[in-house]
């Protein structure tokens, strides 16, 4: 049985070793557990494991500088081209297609009407774009949905599924509210994040 | 100046420590406890923690292996064992160490003796 100031100690030291593959991660972290389990078991107090074992920074010191460069040639294709990034990458272009669409093709109506006094007027109906209906304002929501989609991107190398099911959540919503005025644009990039959240989010080795 | 001291070693440990956890598994498999221990005790290891993630990158790159067994204790043990490909990085290393050993301490003893054997 791992002690509490052992498992919040193990706690720190996941989050410490964030950059390094998942499979690694977990594997580092076993191997640490069944060391305090050794030390128990040989009369160490969890406290003495623990100080002989050096803080959850210094094994992180010890680690990254040296190990994640020369893992990267044995652990495949670098993790920011994994499946998932590739749906959100998608996603990303889709979005601002969709939002470069809606600002430049005529996708409202305009309703002219003409009268002169005493003279029945005339009623036009053109078609104009968001940009001409609504000016430069209508940036302002159209770029809600390519920030959501560029959002994973920026995250970091790799994107954790929380953040995907986060970014198809938003991506799905803006698509609801958008489809009450500008219709079913969004709908393509949707699909895209939604897809992104069940596919591979690490390297090929990180599951190794 | 401690502090130098101190970047100092555990740079120069990062190089060679994996090449005495593998001498270690050459007597014979062993587990992270033990290992940790004994390497400690040399001052090869700064803290026990420091084994893990190396033992993790040897098992990745096949210098090593890892088992699961119950040997003397109830609850099962990993056991690091030497792979063919580790015996022979180690072997690598025994015949580079001894003259980047000399070079090093040649050079330390008497700054000159380098360019002497150059020329």
């Amino acid at each position: 049985m791992i002690p509490p100031e052992a498992t919040a100690w193990l706690e720190q030291v996941k989050q410490e070793l964030a950059p390094l593959p998942e499979g690694r991660r977990v594997e580092v972290v076993e191997d640490l557990c069944q060391h305090i389990l050794d030390g128990l078991d040989r009369g160490l107090s969890a406290g003495e494991t623990l100080a002989r074992l050096g803080t959850p920074e210094q094994i992180a010191t010890s680690t990254l500088p040296s190990t994640l460069p020369r893992a990267a040639p044995t652990d495949g294709p670098r993790p920011y081209l994994n499946p998932r990034r590739v749906a959100q990458v998608v996603a990303l272009v889709l979005a601002v297609t969709a939002s470069l669409a809606l600002v430049f093709l005529p996708v409202g109506i305009e309703v002219t009407e003409t009268a002169t006094s005493g003279v029945a007027g005339t009623t036009e109906v053109e078609s104009v774009s968001l940009l001409t209906e609504d000016g430069w304002i209508a940036l302002v929501p159209l770029s809600i949905p390519v920030l959501l989609a560029a959002l994973p991107l920026v995250s970091g190398r790799r994107c954790p599924r929380w953040l995907a099911i986060v970014q198809a959540a938003l991506l799905g919503a803006f698509l609801v509210v958008s489809l009450l005025s500008v219709g079913i644009f969004y709908a393509p990039a949707f699909l895209a994040a939604l897809t992104g959240v069940f596919l591979r989010g690490g390297s090929p080795a990180a599951k190794a | 100046m401690s502090i130098d001291r101190e970047r100092i070693l555990t740079n120069l440990r990062k190089g060679v420590l994996e090449f005495c956890v593998l001498a270690q598994l050459e007597n014979g498999r062993s587990y992270g406890f033990d290992l940790a221990r004994t390497l400690q005790t040399a001052g090869l290891l700064a803290s026990d923690g420091a084994l893990y993630p190396l033992l993790a990158r040897l098992r990745s790159r096949g210098l090593v292996e890892a088992d699961w067994e119950i040997s003397d204790s109830t609850r099962p043990r990993k056991y690091y064992e030497l792979t063919g490909l580790g015996v022979e990085h180690l072997g690598a290393f025994r015949e580079v160490w001894p003259p980047l050993r000399d070079a090093v301490d040649a050079t330390l003893s008497a700054p000159d003796a380098l360019d002497t054997r150059r020329t």
